[in-house]
């Protein structure tokens, strides 16, 4: 699964969290999709970035249906690392965007006529097209990681870039490395996601792939672990294992870097809300990548207390997020259930299970009874009235049944039967 | 008093709470599964209810002593066992949806376990909308398409009985190529000259043909019945088989297995299941034969009729888990749950087709897998699950 470019490895800044939706996505698709249009067909990324900055979490949530280019395809394993070119940090193990262009030139300049098939196996499908990237990208990224294994850095490098030789020098080979392993980790993910986790010797092995590459590499692998696998905590151990083995502080200091990166990206700079289901799968990585962490920093007070702060933030934000959904999703909607059609109540259904699932996500962060108040004080709101016919009554029930469970539904059955 | 359960919790409980699944699982796996449960009977399989609780979900319903029932529910954790619990004891092992409840009390007021029965009262408790307005639209257009298949099955049997019965050539125009009015006059000419034969009036062989071709509603009377409902479920498996054997080519290394797994008891099925229709459509051949086998005992046919019933239980929710995989769960999920759900061939499948069934070896090899709830990857929660299983009714009604 890739993540949006940008999108911090299994964490929401906590901006995104805090802002509501106010569209309907498809008002908002139908805004955001001729700007992607024009989007893709520019050639100068710095101009399509420019172009494409303010929906840029709109675009974050469409990503998956772009249409599947060379470039696209060649950064998708490499997704979870890309941030924009002034937050990344030398050293951090994530990869600044302006780094990719100039790569991109030169992996399809040395690919030479092989690209021209390459290009036509992508030719019209979209990048939510996960057989055909999963097909073509097997191909694709172990001939990449060849060329950039052994590549000249471009001429322009620093200009395209704004990054320096040296940077080219630890970022390359590292991402060269990362390609080398994407085909094995995209099974690994695919696996994961079907509930077959990986055994510790294939963690190894992965890990211990991209060590030659250096600490930088070391560090973008387990990040890009952390956002295949559903837990973290073993492979965090296995890495500090590696890791102690390294020559060097930077080489020791690997899972630190990749945690830290994963700290500064819960705590990122503000942008656009997202929907609530993209809302509640931030949360939810965020809730389990903070109790991962919070075993590993249990003997590190200055660690605990900053996972404690960010854990804090993170909860005030999603109280006061769900509060606003539940009142201008739901609430507000189900003054008008009487008479809606089949369509309209399914919507209120689903609107009412995501927040659900917003709200199961969220307590695991902190607030538990104040959830309980709200949901509470919902289900009041959506009580059914004497003056509704038994369809709507059953449709009232029903929400009550997805905010509330089965047991405060059937009392409300029982009352309206009687 | 009831001695407290150790999966029941006292006092309130938070919201959260009301619909989690870890404590329906940590309560499941405190009893006893029953390992290599291999029913001898289509009765001892039990009958697919379809419940939307996710603990539930493909759970089979069963007589047990003392005209109570027994409920099997399949290991969730994947693994190939069960557990048997009496009907009661689901009470405080999980919390149902009211759906469930529902279903659960109509279900244990049935004299008879039958899959006909089943799916009639899940129909009925559908349409009270507790499953959502999706699944009562199913389950009233579900009634209607099977009163319609009674309908042709009846229309159906009219041109034989003519056939069989009229003098030749007393007629040019064939009774399949007749007007439906003239057809019914016909029919009906055909019935008081064979009513004397069979000893009884043309009245009550008229009802009897009713009968018959109420119990042929599920059949169809002839090969190729598009609208009758067993050639369409084998149809469907058909087509499923087809597919997941393109899958497991694609995805050798994935869920490969499962799709084998699925694949092949399905084939299997389908090949007893057409034996059967083909039985059934055989009786037709002889009318008057048919007619005096059911005055004489409705119940042997009716059973015999309901075989492939019998046999097909639980593949309509196996083909719309698949159906329905890309827009829920995704496809890896689903056949997880499809495998763990494929109904054992009982014994008994052997005196109905004559044919050898052994799909134990197969099932054993299946590799445990286990779709995680709560994932982050996936976010599925129960709630999802129960809205994935509410729209499962929509397509199995």
């Amino acid at each position: 699964m890739s993540q949006a470019a940008g999108t911090p490895v299994g964490a929401a800044s906590i901006a995104e969290l805090r802002t509501p939706r106010h569209d309907a996505p498809a008002a908002r698709d139908n805004q955001v999709i001729p700007m992607l249009a024009v989007a893709d067909k520019l050639t100068a990324r710095r101009g399509a970035g420019v172009l494409i900055a303010p929906p840029h979490v709109r675009l974050a949530e469409m990503r998956s249906k772009r249409p599947l280019n060379l470039f696209r395809l060649l950064c998708t394993p490499l997704d979870p690392l890309i941030v924009p070119g002034h937050a990344w940090r030398r050293g951090s193990p994530g990869i600044p965007r302006s780094a990719l262009g100039p790569l991109g030139r030169v992996v399809h300049g040395i690919l030479g006529d092989t690209a021209a098939g390459f290009d036509a196996a992508i030719a019209g499908h979209t990048s939510d097209e996960q057989d055909v990237v999963a097909e073509v990208g097997a191909r694709l990224w172990p001939r990449a990681a060849e060329i950039l294994a052994t590549v000249a850095m471009p001429v322009d490098w620093t200009i395209a870039t704004d990054l320096k030789a040296g940077d080219h020098a630890t970022l390359v080979p590292a991402i060269a490395a990362l390609l080398a392993q994407a085909v094995s980790l995209r099974r690994l993910a695919a696996r994961a996601c079907s509930g077959v986790e990986p055994e510790t010797d294939e963690l190894r092995t992965m890990l211990e792939a991209v060590v030659p590459a250096g600490p930088v590499a070391l560090a973008m692998m387990v990040l890009l672990l952390m956002a295949s696998l559903p837990h973290s905590e073993r492979l965090i151990r296995l890495a500090d294992h590696l890791a102690s083995r390294q020559d060097g502080p930077a080489g020791r200091a690997v899972v630190d870097g990749a945690i830290e990166f994963v700290l500064d990206k819960l705590e990122d700079a503000p942008s656009p809300g997202p929907n609530v289901a993209q809302a509640t799968q931030h949360i939810r990585r965020a809730a389990i990548m903070l109790n991962d962490l919070s075993s590993r920093a249990a003997h590190r007070p200055v660690w605990r207390a900053r996972i404690e702060r960010v854990r804090r933030k993170v909860d005030s934000a999603c109280r006061e997020r769900f509060a606003i959904e539940l009142d201008a999703q739901l609430l507000s909607p189900a003054a008008w259930l009487a008479g809606g059609s089949e369509l309209e109540i399914a919507t209120l259904e689903a609107t009412a299970r995501a927040l659900r699932r917003f709200e199961t996500t969220a307590r695991q962060i902190g607030s538990a009874e104040h959830y309980d108040m709200l949901l509470r004080r919902a289900a009041e709101v959506l009580r059914p009235t004497a003056t509704e016919d038994a369809s709507e009554r059953i449709d009232r029930i029903r929400l009550m049944e997805i905010l509330r469970g089965p047991d405060a539904a059937l009392a409300l059955l029982k009352a309206a039967d009687a | 008093m009831r001695s407290r359960l150790p999966w029941q919790t006292t006092g309130a409980t938070s919201g959260s709470a009301l619909v989690s699944t870890p404590p329906s699982l940590s309560a499941l796996r405190q009893l006893k599964p029953v390992q290599g449960f291999l029913p001898t009977t289509f009765l001892e399989r039990g009958v697919t209810v379809p419940f939307t609780t996710p603990l539930l979900a493909g759970a089979r319903a069963r007589p047990a002593e003392r005209n109570h029932l027994e409920l099997i529910v399949p290991c969730p954790s994947g693994e190939r066992t069960v557990y048997v619990l009496s009907w009661d004891d689901v009470v405080p092992l999980c919390r149902r949806t009211l759906h469930d409840r529902r279903l659960s009390g109509a279900v244990a007021s049935l004299p008879r376990l039958t899959p006909a029965a089943i799916r009639r009262l899940a129909r009925e408790v559908a349409t009270q909308g507790l499953a959502g307005r999706g699944a009562a639209a199913a389950a009233r257009d579900a009634e209607q398409a099977d009163e319609e298949a009674r309908l042709a099955a009846k229309f159906g049997l009219l041109p034989a009985l003519v056939r069989q019965i009229e003098p030749q050539g007393e007629n040019a125009v064939p009774p399949e190529a007749e007007r439906p009015d003239e057809l019914e006059r016909r029919a009906k000419r055909a019935v008081e000259l064979i009513a004397p034969a069979l000893g009884c009036s043309p009245a009550a062989v008229a009802v009897s043909l009713q009968q018959i071709a109420a119990a042929f509603g599920g059949t169809g009377i002839e090969q190729g019945a598009p609208s009758a409902r067993i050639p369409a479920t084998i149809a469907g498996m058909m087509q499923l088989r087809q597919e997941l054997g393109e899958h497991a080519k694609r995805h050798p290394d994935d869920d490969g297995p499962e799709a084998d797994l699925v694949a092949g008891v399905a084939g299997m099925t389908t090949v007893l299941a057409s034996a059967m229709l083909a039985d059934a459509h055989a009786l037709t051949g002889d009318i008057v034969a048919l007619l005096r086998r059911w005055m004489t005992d409705p119940d042997a046919l009716t059973t015999l009729l309901a075989r492939p019933d019998w046999l097909l239980d639980g593949w309509d929710r196996i083909c719309a888990l698949w159906r329905t995989a890309e827009s829920h769960l995704g496809r890896g999920p689903a056949l997880i749950e499809m495998a763990r759900l494929v109904p054992l061939l009982p014994p008994e499948a052997r005196d109905w087709a004559s044919q050898q069934v052994d799909v134990d070896t197969a099932l054993l090899r299946h590799r445990r897998k286990v779709a995680r709830l709560g994932d982050w990857r996936t976010g599925v929660t129960v709630l999802d699950v129960i809205a994935r299983n509410e729209t499962l009714l929509e397509h199995t009604a």
